[in-house]
């Protein structure tokens, strides 16, 4: 075990110079390994076997014994009674076909999103659903119309294919429906006025929101709208860089004066850490910044420093910012 | 035989009734899952009846063994899931029912001889993986402390291969940060 090498994709993600790092610190954890053998007491295997054994024993008399009674029940019982359990796991088994069935009707399909992960929804009309890191969907399988009338909390983007069914998105400020077309939908559950935001790549989409359905607004290519739990009726629509919107699908960034705590949640969720900001002012303060290609979260944090001129310290449980 | 087919070998057996073969897996296993088990729940004894119960479950549950899917990694996740079980039906008892000079601790190996600096530097690793975020060091170490790959590691992480690949690079990524920092340190 000890002289095992890293696997080949792992070795991969390395240049040169960071393998050599790598496969030494591998050998060093290597030397770790066998120290954690030394457990701080004793087993004694053959003691634990034994007890093994015994189950073993048991579950062979269980065995012998239902084979050996099982003959005898059948003859001793007459016919009707055999009929009658017959009859009720007959019965048994309905309700229980008929309670998953319920189940799978009306209990809403959930898909959660990890931290730090991405996950893409693909079904076989063609619709297609990319969810950011902390991202949760669902829908019901048989209610409306399955899963062409989704639930969201957090941020997607969705590829629904021209179709004469509707598809609909809802959130908790916002409904969204569309026919054909391809856009971004944005509403974290943390936001403090639950702000939904919707970008447009492709067709025309009707944004309302969620309790004032009749008061929407209509999207173009290239624009976006928001709405919060606040408003009766959307923004209007203004135009927008879909590429930057999109930035998170190619796992990168676009930030367009977003006030430094969200942009904090943001960095928490793609990357599974904590960040705490401290001072008021640090945490009022709005940032604008686009990171395509943003590498690891150190290098961000230092973007993000560089961008508004404050500090951080890092260490393995936290990012500090001041 | 590699141990790893050795597994499957013992799968397809033990899915055959063969208790000679369940004993051969039973010692070839108990000792890196008795360590895999107290990692979690940091007593010898609760260890060992975790593992009892893995053991007698892996019997009852025999004649559904599939000798393509790893045994190894459904061993570590059978004792992974009863520990997590364990230590959240625990989470009621309060901490300070047990004395703390009753808690079992573990010692480093590498604690005895710190004056060497190659030791100090085991030491020093040692306490850098206990600080990655707990999925990097669990893939990390499941990688490797136990040895499994990455297809056995997402079984007993429940989660795709792939993103076990990201966990170990991000592990090491870590380590060689923190080796560059404490060896800048040392020739200051």
């Amino acid at each position: 075990m000890n002289t095992k090498r890293p696997e080949k994709d792992i070795l991969n993600r390395f240049s040169a110079a960071e393998r050599e790092e790598v496969l030494r610190l591998w050998d060093i954890a290597g030397k770790i390994g066998p120290s954690r053998d030394d457990l701080p007491f004793q087993t004694d295997l053959d003691s634990e076997w034994g007890k093994v054994q015994q189950h073993i024993e048991r579950r062979k008399r269980e065995g012998k014994a239902r084979v050996h009674t099982m003959p005898a029940l059948r003859k001793a019982r007459p016919r009707p009674k055999a009929a009658k359990s017959f009859t009720i796991a007959f019965a048994l088994a309905a309700l229980i076909l008929g309670g998953f069935l319920m189940w799978y009707l009306f209990v809403p399909v959930t898909v959660e999103v990890p931290r730090g992960e991405f996950t893409v929804l693909d079904w076989d009309d063609g619709i297609k659903v990319e969810l950011n890191s902390g991202s949760t969907i669902s829908w019901n399988r048989s209610l409306g119309n399955g899963h062409r009338n989704v639930h969201l909390h957090g941020e997607a983007y969705f590829d629904i294919p021209s179709s004469e069914k509707p598809f609909v998105v809802e959130t908790h400020s916002a409904r969204v429906e569309v026919l054909g077309t391809r856009f971004n939908v944005r509403c974290w559950t943390d936001d403090p006025v639950g702000r939904t935001t919707l970008a447009l790549v492709e067709g025309e989409v009707r944004l309302a929101s969620l309790h004032e359905p009749r008061h929407d607004v209509m999207l173009y290519p290239g624009q976006r709208s928001q709405v919060d739990i606040n408003n009766t009726e959307p923004l209007e629509p203004e135009p927008v860089d879909v590429q930057q919107v999109l930035a998170w699908r190619e796992r990168g960034f676009y930030f367009s004066s977003i006030p430094m705590t969200e942009v904090a949640a943001e960095l928490e969720r793609r990357y599974d850490a904590r960040i705490a900001i401290e001072g008021e002012n640090l945490r009022n303060q709005t940032l604008t910044i686009y990171l395509p290609r943003p590498g690891d979260l150190e290098n961000i944090i230092e973007s993000i420093c560089f961008v508004s001129g404050c500090r951080y310290d890092a260490d393995d449980q936290e990012v500090r910012l001041y | 035989m590699s141990t790893d087919t050795e597994y499957q070998y013992w799968a397809g057996r033990i899915r055959d009734s063969d208790e000679e073969a369940f004993s051969d897996l039973f010692r070839e296993s108990y000792e890196p899952l008795m360590r895999y088990a107290y990692s979690f729940v940091k007593d010898a004894d609760v260890a060992g009846d975790m593992l009892q119960e893995v053991y007698a479950h892996l019997w009852d549950i025999r004649n559904r063994l599939d000798e393509r899917k790893s045994l190894k990694a459904l061993l570590y996740r059978m004792t992974k899931n009863r520990c997590i079980n364990y230590i959240r039906s625990r989470k009621s008892v309060r901490l300070d029912e047990v004395p703390l000079s009753d808690q079992p601790r573990v010692e480093m190996k590498t604690e005895t001889d710190k004056q060497e600096a190659g030791s100090q530097l085991e030491r020093q690793l040692g306490e850098w993986i206990e600080e990655l975020p707990p999925r990097q060091r669990e893939a990390f170490e499941l990688s490797r402390f136990e040895g499994l790959d990455h297809h056995e590691i997402a079984t007993v992480m429940e989660c795709a291969p792939r993103t076990v690949n990201n966990h170990i690079v991000g592990a090491l990524n870590t380590l060689r940060k923190r080796l560059h920092d404490w060896e800048t340190e040392r020739n200051n």
